[in-house]
């Protein structure tokens, strides 16, 4: 038992870890499924800025390489007009040139910003930059990492640091002098222009990578967190198999004790039974040995009686009559001894006495078999007053006490029903009843039978306290018991009422009256024997070739 | 057939009229056969005749046998009673050891020879211990309203109790047990401990016993056997059996084989059993100053077959150990 409750609790124990592992399944999968997708959406911002950073440095690198070119020209014009020595002695060419000079300050500042920037989103993208001011906002720029892009960085950076110098170096020399270096202008300029074609190039190609990965990074999120779901799922699913399983074995379990409690209840009420009828056998089985013993003692007298006038009869008929002198007085002493103490009476009524105890036994006997019906098919005609009858004789033992049994049965019909469990039933309620009443020393049972309409009804009655009202709802119920631990499994009722009921299509309802005792309706439909109507001699019908 | 010995009355109750009819024819050439076949008139015959022996049924309706029997007890002690049951009911068995206080407890179906000679034995104890008694008609005079409601439970009173502590016997396997009821003891009581048999026969073979509680289940050793060679060796010793095992049949044999003064079940409250202690040690008192009342002893005087028979030859085994136990300790 002890290994058994162990196990159980183990099982138990066992399911609830199971239960937490999958909870914690379930919430890692949710987890990581958040997880992932925040990590993405900072990706996808990452991306963005520098998709956004990659836009800029385009328009960076177009203006640049504008403002060089417009440099130039306009100072190719500037140079034109002071290289004519008469021209520059025209006032109005003096300040054209001082206005191309101007454009050229504004272009070049202009052309010194632009390419600063160009620089610097370079590098962002190359090295990264927290903060990347654009446009008077600033960006936290991540250097590129997935080197399917970073090629194209790295192209645009090998190309540019070289030279950035050069590059930037012109338009701060200009800045500070207002004198152009030709040949660092030409050189800036050539660089600017052989490689405008590959920087837009890498630069575009490095937009479309990004892009390209962002769609490649959004299609694998579809597929992880699909995946995501269906092990989701799959979890769900295995933990709600695991719980609807488990809760079978449970369900399995409860109608397992409770067959097993059943069982005991009617082990009990048989050990009742046997122990009743123990009882009452004891009784008549005592005095039938006893009596027999007598009539064996008896049975000796009667032997030596007889031998002895036997005796005397043998020598009176061979002539002895020298003995038969001597063995008739023997003879008539131990004859009067017989009479004297009324031995032939005794054996008589001794013989009497052990034949009507055999009888009691037999009777006894034929009730048990009426009572329990083994070897009878379960459901069958029988008459309710005589599994009363029968019912009474078990529980004699516990009512000859303090009961007076008062029948009060009608004629009532054969009715079709499994008379053993009826027994049971009948069995239960007068235990009670007798239970009830035994503090009191003294009281009285009465049954009561009937027919109602298409029912028989049998009411079976005490005198007893009666049922508290607190419980009288309750009695029913299965383990309910006012009995001490061991009296009683608390079974009785409910089974009672599930063979009424389930077994019987009847009714059980009782009626208590405080301090005046209770009453026991038990209602059984009454129906034509079904079984002769169905009686057939094969199950299909023969065929004769 | 023996002489009818028309001296001894016996009564026989039974509410099965076959049943008297039978015993009667048992014990009618040897005894003066009265009959009832409930309590009430049991009593009733008692009240106005000498009974030496009553043979009473246990299930009757009314009264029951044990409930009869210590009326009885009372209207006329020096009665021996016995019951006769179908061991089916535990209850009855125990309320009739605990309030019956039978001489001996028969079965049914029963043997006409065991009968015979438990009814014999029953008769000689009556004759003995009849003398000791006080005239009947002076306990009907005093205590006229001794009737089924009110009964007083000891008949005499016994000598008062002695001032210094007396001596309590507990043999006790289970030594946290033992120890707790050495606690709970040792203050009203000289305390006597017992771990084994051995040290059990020790005790008793030194100090005087009033009073023993005993286990039966003693370690393998049957109890009833080493409970039978105490009882034969020390017969005033008043034994109460302290036991988890709660068995008919177990309590039959101690009645019968070393009339047991009480049986409590393991466990049981300190008050009913120190309660129990105070009545045994009473009851010692009495065996002390009146050896007539033990009716064990004068069974086994003037009935000492009767005893033997229930001796097995493990009891036996014991009692020599017990004897030389006294002998070397100069008992």
């Amino acid at each position: 038992m002890a290994d058994k409750k162990d196990k159980k609790e183990g099982q138990l124990n066992f399911q609830y870890t199971e239960l937490v592992i999958y909870g914690v399944l379930f919430l890692t999968l949710v987890a990581s499924v958040f997880v992932l997708n925040i990590t993405i959406a900072n990706d996808s911002r990452r991306d963005t800025e520098q998709i956004f950073c990659a836009t800029k440095q385009q328009e960076y690198w177009q203006r640049s390489l504008r403002s060089l070119l417009k440099t130039q020209t306009t100072q190719a014009e500037v140079e034109a007009i002071t290289s004519d020595s008469l021209l520059m002695t025209m006032p109005d060419q003096q300040a054209l040139v001082e206005t191309k000079r101007k454009i050229i300050d504004t272009v070049f500042t202009n052309y010194r910003h632009t390419i600063e920037d160009f620089s610097k989103t370079v590098k962002a993208l190359d090295k990264g930059d927290d903060q990347l001011r654009i446009e008077g906002t600033e960006y936290a720029i991540d250097a590129v990492k997935d080197p399917r892009a970073r090629v194209f960085i790295e192209d645009i950076a090998q190309r540019w640091y070289p030279r950035a110098d050069t590059l930037i170096g012109v338009s701060h020399q200009y800045a500070g002098t207002r004198k152009l270096d030709a040949n660092l202008l030409l050189a800036s300029i050539d660089f600017a222009i052989q490689n405008d074609e590959s920087i837009l190039t890498a630069n575009r190609e490095f937009i479309v990578k990004l892009g390209e990965l962002s769609t490649e990074r959004i299609n694998s999120l579809q597929r992880i967190q699909i995946l995501a779901l269906v092990a989701g799922i799959a979890v769900f699913i295995a933990m709600a198999v695991r719980l609807t399983i488990s809760l079978r074995k449970q369900q399995q379990i409860i109608a397992e004790s409770q067959g097993q409690l059943i069982q005991s209840e009617k082990m009990a009420s048989l050990g009742q039974m046997v122990a009743g009828l123990a009882h009452e056998m004891n009784t008549p089985l005592g005095f039938v040995r006893n009596n027999v013993e007598i009539i064996t003692e008896n049975e000796k007298e009667f032997h030596h009686a007889l031998q002895q006038s036997s005796a005397v009869l043998k020598d009176l008929v061979k002539g002895n009559y020298a003995d038969v002198e001597n063995s008739i007085p023997k003879a008539i002493e131990k004859i009067n001894e017989i009479e004297s103490i009324g031995m032939i009476d005794e054996n008589r009524s001794m013989l009497e006495g052990a034949i009507q105890g055999l009888d009691r036994i037999q009777e006894l006997i034929i009730n048990l078999k009426n009572f329990s019906r083994l070897d009878q098919s379960m459901m069958q005609s029988a008459n309710v007053n005589e599994c009363l009858d029968s019912t009474l004789v078990i529980a004699n033992h516990i009512l000859k006490r303090h009961m007076t049994v008062e029948k009060h049965y009608g004629q009532v019909p054969n009715i079709l029903c499994a008379p053993s469990q009826l027994n049971q039933v009948f069995l239960n309620i007068i235990t009670n009843a007798a239970h009830a009443t035994e503090d009191r020393g003294r009281g009285t049972l009465t049954l009561k039978t009937s027919v109602q309409k298409d029912q028989v009804v049998v009411q079976i009655s005490d005198d007893g306290p009666g049922i508290p009202k607190e419980i009288i709802n309750k009695i029913f119920d299965p383990f309910f018991t006012t009995k001490p631990v061991g009296k009683g499994t608390g079974m009785g009722l409910s089974i009672s009422k599930k063979i009424i009921e389930e077994g019987h299509n009847g009714r059980i309802d009782v009626k208590t009256e405080k301090g005046k005792g209770t009453d026991f309706f038990i209602y059984l439909p009454m129906k034509k024997s079904e079984i002769q109507d169905n009686e057939k001699v094969f199950d299909s019908a023969p065929v004769f070739n | 057939m023996a002489a009818p010995n028309s001296n001894i009355n016996i009564l026989l109750v039974d509410d099965e009229p076959l049943v008297l009819q039978s015993l009667s024819a048992t014990f009618r050439r040897q005894y003066n056969v009265f009959t009832a076949n409930n309590g009430k008139d049991a009593i009733e015959v008692v009240r106005q005749n000498t009974i030496h022996v009553v043979l009473s049924d246990q299930r009757m309706p009314g009264m029951l046998g044990h409930e009869v029997l210590r009326i009885i007890k009372t209207i006329s002690p020096s009665t021996i009673r016995i019951l006769l049951t179908g061991y089916s009911d535990l209850d009855a068995i125990m309320n009739s050891v605990n309030s019956g206080e039978v001489f001996r407890y028969l079965t049914k179906p029963w043997k006409v020879d065991q009968l015979r000679e438990t009814v014999s034995a029953a008769a000689e104890i009556a004759m003995k211990v009849s003398q000791v008694y006080p005239n009947k008609a002076d306990i009907m005079r005093s205590g006229a309203a001794a009737t089924a409601e009110g009964v007083v439970e000891e008949e005499v009173a016994p000598p008062p109790a002695p001032t210094e502590k007396e001596n309590l016997l507990i043999v006790e396997f289970n030594r946290e047990q033992l120890n707790t009821m050495i606690k709970v003891f040792e203050k009203k009581y000289a305390v006597l401990p017992a771990a084994s048999i051995q040290e059990a026969f020790d005790q008793m073979s030194k100090n005087q016993v009033s009073v023993m509680v005993s286990d039966l289940n003693l370690n393998s050793e049957d109890g009833l056997d080493f409970l039978y060679a105490v009882k034969q060796e020390y017969p005033n010793i008043v034994i109460i059996l302290l036991t988890q095992v709660r068995d008919a049949l177990l309590a039959i044999k101690s009645i019968n084989e070393f009339q047991v003064y009480r049986y409590h079940v393991k466990p049981c409250s300190v008050e009913d059993l120190d309660k129990t202690i105070q009545s045994a040690m009473a009851r010692a008192r009495t065996y002390k100053v009146q050896p007539t009342r033990n009716i064990h002893a004068i069974a086994k005087e003037v009935a000492p077959q009767l005893v033997e028979k229930e001796a097995t030859e493990k009891g036996n085994w014991w009692r020599e150990k017990l004897r030389a136990a006294k002998r070397f300790f100069g008992g």
